[in-house]
């Protein structure tokens, strides 16, 4: 516990890590702000004026016109708010259209919105995939039928995603089936909100690896490690502790920032919003039976989880090589690897089995739990998030043993 | 406290640092003595277990001391050549976190710390930041975490490379004064260092101890003998292609060289008792007309 204590402080004497974690926290009050300020709407004014409203203004503005469509989504309101719909449409031509009264459609259309993208989405042509045109879907359909629509919808889906994999088809189904419904709608949140947290955790693990990166390649560097490693406890024991404090500094850093930048959002955004189901804010299809608030609690811990998998694997490069530049690139790479490979091939083992997998861009996790990406090995089918949780468990485990092991066989050359 | 070496072999590659090396020591102070690049280092890396030899052994008190593992670093305190250490960290700070690797007790660790603090005389700068001291008060520094445990073996590399004269003379009286009861094994390039304070001496080359033995011993081990003449200055040159030259002194149209040779280079020249430097000049020098002359 004395080693403990005084690693953490030698950590915290330097110079670097202290900067990297002030840039840590300030990130993250950087990084809520940015969503809040995206937000934006046209306030219609009676005197026939139009006011831009921006950042908070907008949020409190949209936050007092979503109370009107809050609540379960029962096939009933669903029906209603198409009428509304259609009415509008036909008293006014489309809504896309400039003539189309900004009035009516802050008022009318704008609360419902969410409900109305469902409906088209689970109207979708089964062949194409395209949502259905809401003037062209029978209110009359709607009636008790509407989440059997969605799991068509999901079917016609996974036939054409999983073409050759009838096991997917089959899980995603079963996956779908157990959601609890009628699913609950707050509108308010923007999905940026979630991206963002996405992103914020993107630049938390690369300034965890940038910290981590020394931890032995930088003692192998200045000699230093030369004295570590002939005293009594200088080869397991300094590992483990190095090793430990490195990730309660990391715990610690990750859970005070991601803390910081979720509650900044949702003291912007208000906390009703967060019971909204998974599906009303990404697609009526999606398979996670979760609500916002309980996917900001999800993405925070396979966040975390990712990071420590990362950082693990960066501490094994750090016993391995000599020189702390080294461990830096090759941690880099380790790092955005998932991201290129996502890019380049879509979702592949290669792109969910590295540590930080569930950390980038369009293969983080967020995305990968929105979206219908099967991994199949022998006739059996994994769910990409699922894939991505167990290798990042795993990895952690087994990159912390090697870089045990790597540091204690070291020799100083 | 016996350490014995045996076969002692460490290969990089095709490279032979260290070449088949036997040796037994006990408590008193050994100085290792050779150019750079003998594998002094690479000995003193075996000896602290920081490298694993290519074969042969080294055993303390009868036991292989990579088996030791920790009960072997117990006993060991060991000063590198380069130590690297942590720039923010106080002196204070930093003996307390070697002190804890060490397994030092929490109730004497403060008063340990204090007192070696004050033995290397760093007591004034012990809240100061290493990044802060001089070269020869980091080198103290070492000294002390090298003492922490009161090694019962210890090991300095090169510790006064880099320190001035007065620096090198304190240093020298420090390990002189912390030898007592310990095996303490001292490498060098420079002579001074280890002529007044070790009880034994080894010479090593290219991997290899060419001679050990006392300061009396190895002066009687040289077959050659040391003259010292004075020679007009143009012949300076001549003298040095034919001789191994260990001194030479500028005086009005003369240079005093101090030679070391079987027979008597001039008809001047006097014969005179050796000392170590000869002795070290002996087996490593060369005379400037050999090739690849290092001198």
């Amino acid at each position: 516990m004395r080693l403990f204590r005084l690693e953490i402080k030698r950590i915290l004497k330097s110079r670097r890590t202290l900067i990297l974690l002030a840039i840590a926290l300030l990130l993250s009050v950087a990084m809520a702000y940015l969503p809040i300020s995206f937000e934006g709407i046209n306030r219609p004014n009676k005197d026939g004026t139009v006011t831009e409203l921006n950042g908070l203004a907008a949020i409190k503005y949209k936050q007092d016109l979503y109370k009107t469509s809050a609540g379960e989504v029962t096939p009933d309101r669903i029906k209603s708010a198409l009428e509304t719909y259609q009415s509008c449409v036909r008293e006014y031509g489309p809504v896309e259209e400039e003539g189309f009264p900004l009035a009516v459609y802050i008022e009318k259309i704008v609360p419902f919105r969410h409900l109305l993208m469902g409906l088209s989405e689970a109207f979708a042509d089964p062949l194409t995939g395209i949502g259905a045109d809401l003037m062209d879907i029978d209110p009359n359909d709607i009636d008790g039928a509407y989440y059997e629509k969605c799991a068509e919808h999901l079917q016609d889906v996974m036939r054409n995603e999983q073409r050759e994999n009838e096991t997917a088809q089959q899980k995603a189904l079963e996956k779908y089936s157990e959601l609890d419904t009628p699913f609950y709608l707050h509108s308010g949140i923007s999905k940026d909100a979630f991206d963002y947290i996405e992103l914020y955790i993107l630049l938390l693990a690369i300034l965890c690896v940038a910290i981590a990166a020394p931890t032995f390649a930088g003692e192998y560097q200045t000699g230093g490690d030369s004295i570590l490693r002939t005293t009594k406890y200088g080869r397991k024991q300094l590992a483990i502790t190095k090793i430990l404090a490195a990730f309660t500094l990391f715990v610690v850093t990750f859970l005070v920032g991601i803390t910081v930048h979720i509650l900044i959002l949702d003291a912007a955004f208000g906390t009703d919003c967060l019971k909204t189901s998974f599906q009303m804010r990404y697609s009526i299809i999606n398979l996670p039976n979760i609500n916002l608030g309980q996917l900001q609690i999800i993405l925070a811990a396979t966040g975390l989880l990712s990071v420590l998998a990362t950082v693990s694997c960066t501490l094994f490069l750090s016993a391995k090589c000599k020189d702390t530049l080294t461990v830096l690139l090759i941690s880099i790479v380790v790092l955005l690897m998932p991201l290129f490979a996502y890019v380049a091939m879509g979702a592949t083992w290669l792109s969910t089995i590295f540590p930080s997998a569930g950390i980038g861009m369009q293969n983080n996790f967020l995305y990968q739990l929105a979206d219908f990406n099967y991994l199949n090995i022998g006739g059996m089918s994994f769910w990409t998030p699922h894939v991505i949780l167990l290798s990042a468990g795993i990895e952690l485990f087994v990159f912390t043993f090697l870089a045990i092991h790597s540091y204690c066989r070291h020799q100083v050359a | 406290m016996k350490l014995e070496l045996d076969g002692l072999t460490k290969e990089f590659g095709d490279f032979t640092a260290v070449n088949h090396i036997n040796l037994t020591m006990t408590n008193g102070v050994y100085g290792l003595l050779g150019v750079n690049g003998a594998g002094k280092t690479t000995l003193m890396r075996m000896l602290c277990t920081l490298l694993k030899p290519t074969s042969g052994t080294i055993c303390c008190n009868g036991k292989d001391i990579f088996s030791m593992d920790s009960e072997y670093r117990k006993l060991l305190g060991y000063l590198p050549q380069d130590f690297g250490f942590y720039p923010e960290f106080t002196v204070e700070d930093y003996l307390l976190y070697i002190a804890a690797l060490k397994g030092i007790r929490p109730v004497v660790v403060k008063k340990r710390v204090k007192e070696l603090i004050a033995k290397v005389g760093l007591s004034k700068v012990a809240h100061k930041k290493m990044k802060k001291l001089s070269g020869g008060m980091k080198r103290r520094a070492g000294i002390a975490q090298a003492m922490l445990n009161n090694p019962k073996i210890l090991i300095l590399d090169e510790p006064t490379a880099g320190l001035d004269p007065n620096e090198r003379i304190r240093f020298r009286n420090l390990i002189s004064e912390l030898s007592e009861d310990r095996l303490v094994l001292l490498s060098t390039h420079i002579v001074s260092d280890i002529e007044y304070i070790a009880n034994e001496i080894w010479l090593m080359k290219d991997g290899e101890i060419l001679h050990k033995g006392s300061i009396d011993e190895l002066i009687n081990s040289m077959t050659e003998t040391v003259w010292e003449c004075l020679v007009p200055k143009n012949r300076v040159s001549d003298f040095m292609e034919k001789y191994k030259i260990s001194n030479m002194k500028s005086e009005i149209n003369q240079v005093m060289l101090r030679i070391i040779s079987h027979e008597k280079p001039v008809e001047n020249a006097m014969r005179v008792e050796a000392s170590l430097e000869d002795v070290f000049l002996y087996y490593f020098g060369e005379k400037a007309g050999d090739e690849n002359a290092a001198l």
